[in-house]
């Protein structure tokens, strides 16, 4: 017994040894000030802490930004990049790198660069670098798709600070599109000499961040760009930290570890509300969920059918179980914070006429459909009430879950009947909000509808926004009644930071502008 | 002793082409397509083709199949990843020491507490520290990791705020991921102590050695615990084998960059070259630890390694004969 005391001490002290070689990191404190790039006229040197500590849920694939589809990806780019536009905080486009334009023609737009922009290795920014970018934009397979508007064959540089940029069509969303993660202005000279694959590591900006350190799988650090043509951040060091569990962000915020935590989980906000510690910041997103029917596949071809299952459920009783306060029920096809939203919805939850129009369609004496859906947990809560309300009505459910790249791949086979998934458009247009509709898009959806293809293109086409919003307006309340989707919610973008992080101002599309924050002195 | 370390090493070079194989076979039949992960769902089928072109995911399986193996061979290259673009040798090598790192400390720290607790309670059988050992070790043995780590981060990060939840920058860090795979692993290894030692302590040498009047201490760890260390040994090792692939729960629960989690991300993506580089050096790892066990265990007992002497010197007494036949 003896030894085993001795035993048991050993341990002990080991622990107290290990424990005392190491410190809980804490963040040095020096000063800097309150500062918007490009905005704002603060210097840095007054803020409380010179390191700001965010944590986000996945590691970025590449900072190459034509090969990047991940949000996680833009999260950090927006810091280290700078695009032509930019959307301010009420999504009206104002300057980047681009101090202003013109319109030549429906065609045509000239953009006149600032000057003495440089990047972070010391090159000079010109139209060369721009037209290189959009040249990349529209051959890179993480942009392709999403800039094949653009002409960049026929676009042309003017002189070192002007460029003509031309479209292949009328082209309304093109500064969104500009604006957007995609559009970030790469340095032509440092790519090509370094490769693609090594620029995605050891990216080159002209953003108010360089990346100075990638420790792979736990985080990237960034450090203040001291050439930055902006207004300066307030503190020198930023470190992005990877923490994939929703629950294991919160816990960093609130032990201290970290300043600020994006995608905060819905049944961790009460807990950090009642902290007074921390601050929760949220606001209306991007992200709109809903659930698709195979338009061609029995019996979702039959209009009676797919209005049957919208009206045999109850959405806000839905959303409430699997979202709580993080999201609203969705009453249009788009979020709010998208150009052009206009309430339509939501539909209305009528199970008596639901059973009559199954009734009417040759359903009388019920009816097997199948969803498949990805593990998110938010779309398990979702099928799982629905399931119940859909057997009121006498439908069975097969609710089949797989992994994303399953589902992904008989989505574009057109094997998935009926699907739950999503989407965040991250450019704030409607063009990229409502992409899922065109006959073209081959995926969960399969609409083949040439009277919304042709308010689609009517949209993406008209440069007045008057008119814009009202041919929008019009296409959502007409595809409303085609039933093809079943909309649940719009999800608020919910971020939380420690009560010194001050000027943090939620982004609905996860990409907050970092280098506007500040700490309380 | 040397030949039968050689003789190992050409073994593994079957095993590893199995596993390979079927790997291989396994990522091949997974429904996915790592292109259309890679471009999303907004892809054009037509994008999407060109890209399972240039990735070589429309040549058949044997084709794909000899031009990695190929690929390892001729150039030590594992390919390349999906995802980032790196080389797969790259993004393994940068998470394998964290790994390791964990391994080495959850594995000290369960060898340290099961050893000594095994003994314990294997010589003072039926003891109220015997009983408790197996109830803990029952627990140690039945608590699911994932449950543990969350436990010891509510106790020790949240309420007591202490020890850091999440990272593994320093000895700190190190500390709530090793006790959360250690002490699960000290509990197998408790129990395997524990029967191992309570075979050799009734075998008529103890009781001799207790009767030539040698201290209980000599006994026990001179002449008991090398008898009783082939299990144990077999045990430390699998456990050690088990962490160098990486503990994939305990890597998400605390957020280390490991292995586990490169795999578990890897195999979500459809990142197959990196899934596929992974294993292979999972199985390499595993196999390597498997000869080291096995050459500790001639140390353990020198009656194995006279077995391993006299196997070479039999080989070798039937190639001179054969060689002599040949030339009479």
């Amino acid at each position: 017994m003896k030894r085993f005391a001795q035993f048991v001490s050993l341990v002990l002290c080991t622990t107290m040894l290990l424990s005392a070689c190491g410190g809980k990191p804490g963040n040095p404190s020096t000063s800097g000030i309150a500062s918007t790039p490009g905005t704002s006229s603060a210097t840095p040197g007054t803020s409380s802490k010179n390191e700001l500590k965010v944590a986000i849920r996945a590691e970025p694939s590449t900072l190459d930004p034509h090969n990047s589809t991940a949000l996680a990806n833009f999260a950090v780019q927006r810091v280290v990049y700078d695009t032509l536009v930019v959307q301010d905080r009420n999504g009206e486009i104002v300057p980047g790198l681009a101090e202003s334009w013109e319109v030549i023609d429906e065609l045509t737009i000239r953009f006149h660069l600032r000057s003495g922009v440089k990047f972070s290795n010391g090159a000079e920014l010109t139209a060369e670098d721009v037209l290189f970018s959009l040249q990349r934009a529209t051959t890179e397979k993480g942009s392709a798709s999403m800039f094949s508007s653009f002409d960049a064959e026929n676009s042309e540089v003017i002189d070192p600070l002007t460029i003509d940029i031309r479209v292949k069509q009328p082209f309304a969303a093109i500064y969104n599109y500009l604006a957007s993660a995609r559009g970030d202005i790469i340095c032509k000279s440092a790519l090509e000499e370094m490769g693609a694959e090594a620029y995605g590591r050891s990216p080159v900006g002209t953003g108010p961040f360089v990346l100075t350190e990638w420790k792979t799988g736990d985080s990237l650090v960034l450090t203040r760009n001291e050439n930055y043509w902006g207004s300066k951040p307030a503190y020198e060091k930023l470190t992005v930290r990877v923490i994939t569990e929703a629950a294991n962000r919160s816990i960093e915020l609130e032990t201290g570890g970290v300043d600020i935590i994006y995608d905060v989980a819905a049944n961790d906000v009460e807990r950090l509300e009642s902290n007074d510690k921390v601050k929760v910041v949220s606001g209306p997103g991007y992200k709109f969920s809903y659930i698709t029917m195979n338009m061609s596949m029995a019996p979702f071809d039959d209009i009676r059918v797919r209005e049957a299952l919208i009206l045999a459920l109850d959405m806000p009783t839905i959303v409430n179980v699997a979202y709580g306060n993080s999201a609203t029920v969705a009453d249009s096809l788009m979020a709010p914070t998208v150009f052009g939203y206009s309430k339509i919805g939501p539909y209305e939850y009528n199970p008596e006429r639901a059973k009559q129009l199954l009734a009417e369609a040759g359903y009388a004496n019920g009816l097997q459909v199948t969803v498949m859906l990805n593990e998110d947990r938010n779309f398990i809560d979702v099928m799982e009430v629905a399931q119940n309300m859909w057997r009121d009505v006498g439908v069975e459910t097969d609710i089949q879950i797989m992994d994303q790249a399953t589902l992904l791949s008989k989505a574009a086979n057109g094997e998935v009947p009926m699907g739950v998934t999503n989407s965040t458009p991250t450019t704030g247009d409607p063009d990229h909000a409502l992409m899922i509709w065109p006959t073209s898009y081959k995926s969960f959806l399969r609409n083949s509808n040439t009277k919304i293809d042709e308010y689609l293109e009517a949209g993406k086409a008209a440069y007045d926004t008057t008119e814009r919003a009202a041919i929008y307006k019009e296409a959502m309340e007409y595809m409303w009644q085609q039933y093809n989707l079943i909309p649940i919610c719009f999800t608020n973008a919910v971020y939380a930071t420690g009560v010194d992080v001050e000027n943090f101002v939620c982004h609905p599309g996860n990409t907050p502008n970092l280098a506007e924050v500040t700490f309380a002195p | 002793m040397y030949r039968y370390i050689i003789k190992r090493i050409l073994m593994m070079i079957p095993v590893l082409l199995g596993v390979t194989f079927v790997i291989f076979s396994m990522m091949y039949i997974s429904e996915g397509d790592p292109a259309r992960m890679i471009l999303g769902e907004g892809a054009q089928e037509s994008e999407v083709e060109a890209l399972r072109e240039e990735l070589g995911l429309n040549d058949p399986f044997l084709t794909r199949y000899v031009n990695y193996i190929k690929g390892i061979v001729t150039k030590g290259d594992l390919g390349t990843s999906y995802v980032t673009g790196r080389s797969v040798s790259e993004e393994i090598f940068d998470r394998w020491p964290t790994t390791m790192l964990l391994a080495v400390l959850s594995v000290l720290l369960a060898t340290a507490i099961g050893i000594p607790a095994g003994i314990i309670s294997a010589t003072k059988q039926y003891s109220i520290f015997d009983n408790l050992a197996m109830v803990l070790a029952l627990v140690g043995v039945s608590m699911p990791n994932f449950w543990q780590g969350l436990v010891l981060i509510l106790v020790f990060s949240v309420y007591l705020n202490i020890l850091p939840p999440s990272g593994f920058y320093g000895p700190i860090y190190w500390i709530l991921p090793a006790v959360t795979i250690g002490t699960s692993t000290a509990a197998t290894i408790t129990r395997m102590t524990r029967s191992s030692m309570l075979d050799v302590i009734h075998q008529d040498y103890i009781r001799t050695a207790r009767a030539k009047g040698l201290s209980e201490r000599v006994t026990i760890t001179r002449h008991a615990l090398k008898n009783a260390l082939i299990p144990i040994i077999t045990t430390v090792g699998l456990q050690f084998g088990r962490g160098l692939g990486g503990a994939i729960l305990t890597e998400s629960i605390f957020s280390i960059p490991g292995l586990g989690k490169l795999m578990v991300d890897s195999i979500k993506a459809r990142n197959y070259p990196v899934v596929q580089g992974g294993v292979l050096f999972i199985a390499i790892a595993f196999s390597i630890i498997n000869l080291v066990v096995d050459i500790l265990y001639a140390f353990a007992d020198p009656r194995i390694k006279s077995q391993y002497q006299s196997q070479s010197r039999k080989k070798k007494r039937s190639t001179t004969q054969e060689k002599a036949g040949e030339a009479a």
